[in-house]
């Protein structure tokens, strides 16, 4: 028997004799011991069960059993990195860590046996999924909705026809991601004569499309008195933007929030309808927070990082 | 018309973070949310979910396992003279050394406090990953640094660096620093524990 290893879709770094190899096909992560990633180095397609045996016996000072080669590619085969499934020729050619053991393989060398320990782990790389699955490897329901993943997270696709009412409810029914679960809901809003006009609706709106080099996000935050997308009836009494970027090479914080937070909490019901738009900027090395009305800056903020 | 109550939503597109009667509750998850947002689009950092206490010129990271009580053990580390580096995140970067990151005492982002204060990039000694379990008593296994490299992974916050990046930082991570695993008791009755091991 000659075993290959699988390498497609693999990240592998050596850590103190340990190999890590990461999944991504599977989003899963390996730690393979000293032993195993002996073996699953030397899986070439050429190299035989007898040959492995021999190895770990002048690298690592192993008795020469090829039960602990079968030991370690049947975890191998379990953790998904050989091409092809193996099977050992018989029972004989298994062999439990108690067996081990009792052979006598103890203390340091006990450490040697074969070992792989697995786990699921977020998406390590970066790109799109393989699934319509989340961070976590959930799916996505759709939930009567058009469920698809968007940087990793399960997002609602729009549907211009609205998502269907059920029964009972009247009013404007959307798509929407409902945070706990996984994917999407039919979200109906309330029709228009139970409105509340005092709601205040704080928008945060991840702009990555337009993403600079070198900046990491743009939030704009929008504030309505009003409530102004589902009941279209009702005019919006008080209207504030704050908007904001932050760069990977401060770490910005949400220091600038409380500007923000307390132009929102000033509104209340029966405000005079006024619009102003706060701005906060915030890169480089210090970050430096403008705001500004659409008439003049009022504010700065310098906050060291 | 029925009688009305005064909603906050909070939205990241069409995804609804949150909704709740009090403001401060959703501007919390605003807070946590943008947090979240540069954790995973950080090129240059791989963030790892954990709470960071300097110690003279070391950094401790305190994985962020559910039910760890990793606040109440920050707390407690702070109280031995530690000071705190980040609460939700341990940023590293691409030589293993962890930034300060959004951290006060009180778990709170606080700008003014924090420069007043030298962060320069630690060096990792201790990793903690410690599960509280009533009337437990801190007996820590050592693990080894693959075993290390291994755990953290799989609380890595996945961002833009990629999984070479991520392994790479890990490594130098796993292979200068000791990290410990096991159930605790008190969060007082472990501090000094960890403290000393590092004075060792």
């Amino acid at each position: 028997m000659t075993p290959r290893a699988r390498k497609q879709n693999l990240r592998v770094e050596s850590v103190a004799g340990d190999l890590i190899v990461y999944d991504r096909a599977r989003n899963r992560v390996h730690r393979l011991n000293p032993t195993t990633a002996l073996v699953w180095r030397h899986c070439d397609g050429h190299t035989s069960t007898t040959d492995l045996t021999l190895l770990l016996t002048s690298e690592l000072g192993l008795p020469a059993d090829e039960r602990l080669v079968w030991m370690a590619l049947r975890q191998l085969d379990k953790a998904g990195l050989l091409i092809e499934h193996v099977q050992p020729p018989g029972e004989a050619a298994r062999m439990s860590r108690r067996e081990a053991i009792a052979l006598g393989i103890t203390g340091a060398v006990a450490l040697l046996l074969p070992a792989c320990d697995s786990a699921t782990t977020p998406t390590l790389a970066g790109g799109p999924t393989l699934a319509a699955v989340d961070v976590q490897g959930d799916p996505c329901k759709s939930g009567g909705c058009v469920a698809e993943v968007v940087k990793g997270h399960c997002a609602c696709k729009p549907k211009p026809e609205g998502c269907g009412k059920r029964k009972g409810e009247s009013g404007d029914c959307r798509c929407f991601a409902v945070p706990g679960a996984i994917g999407c809901n039919c979200i109906c809003a309330p029709p228009d004569d139970q409105c509340d006009p005092t709601i205040t609706v704080i928008g945060v709106i991840a702009g990555l499309d337009e993403l600079k080099q070198g900046t990491v996000g743009l939030y704009r935050v929008v504030g309505f008195a009003g409530n102004c997308g589902t009941c279209q009836h009702v005019r919006c009494k008080r209207m504030i933007s704050c908007e904001w970027e932050v760069s990977d090479k401060t770490l910005a914080r949400v220091n600038a929030l409380p500007d923000c937070k307390a132009q929102l909490g000033a509104i209340r019901p029966g405000n005079v309808v006024l619009t102003a738009t706060l701005t906060l900027k915030c890169t480089g090395s210090l970050l430096t927070c403008s705001a500004s009305t659409s008439q003049a800056i009022i504010k700065t903020v310098n906050i060291n990082v | 018309m029925t009688s009305l109550r005064q909603y906050n939503l909070l939205y990241n597109d069409t995804h609804l973070l949150a909704r709740d009667l009090s403001i401060d509750r959703v501007f919390d998850v605003l807070g946590a949310s943008l947090l979240e947002h540069v954790a995973r689009h950080a090129r240059r950092r791989l963030f790892v979910r954990a709470a960071v206490v300097a110690w003279q010129d070391r950094a401790i990271i305190l994985v962020a396992r559910p039910s760890a009580g990793t606040t109440h053990l920050v707390a407690g580390l702070c109280s031995e003279g530690a000071r705190p580096y980040s609460d939700m995140f341990a940023a590293l970067d691409s030589k293993g050394r962890v930034h300060a990151y959004a951290a006060t005492p009180n778990g709170a982002p606080n700008a003014r406090s924090d420069a007043k204060r030298s962060h320069t990039p630690l060096p990792v000694s201790l990793i903690v990953d410690a599960t509280y379990r009533k009337g437990a008593r801190w007996r820590p296994r050592t693990l080894g640094p693959g075993q290390t490299a291994f755990a953290l992974l799989q609380y890595v916050v996945p961002g833009r660096a990629g999984a070479a990046f991520a392994l790479r930082t890990l490594r130098r991570v796993a292979e200068r620093a000791v990290m410990l695993e096991g159930n605790r008791g008190e969060a007082r009755d472990m501090t000094r524990c960890i403290l000393d091991q590092l004075d060792t």
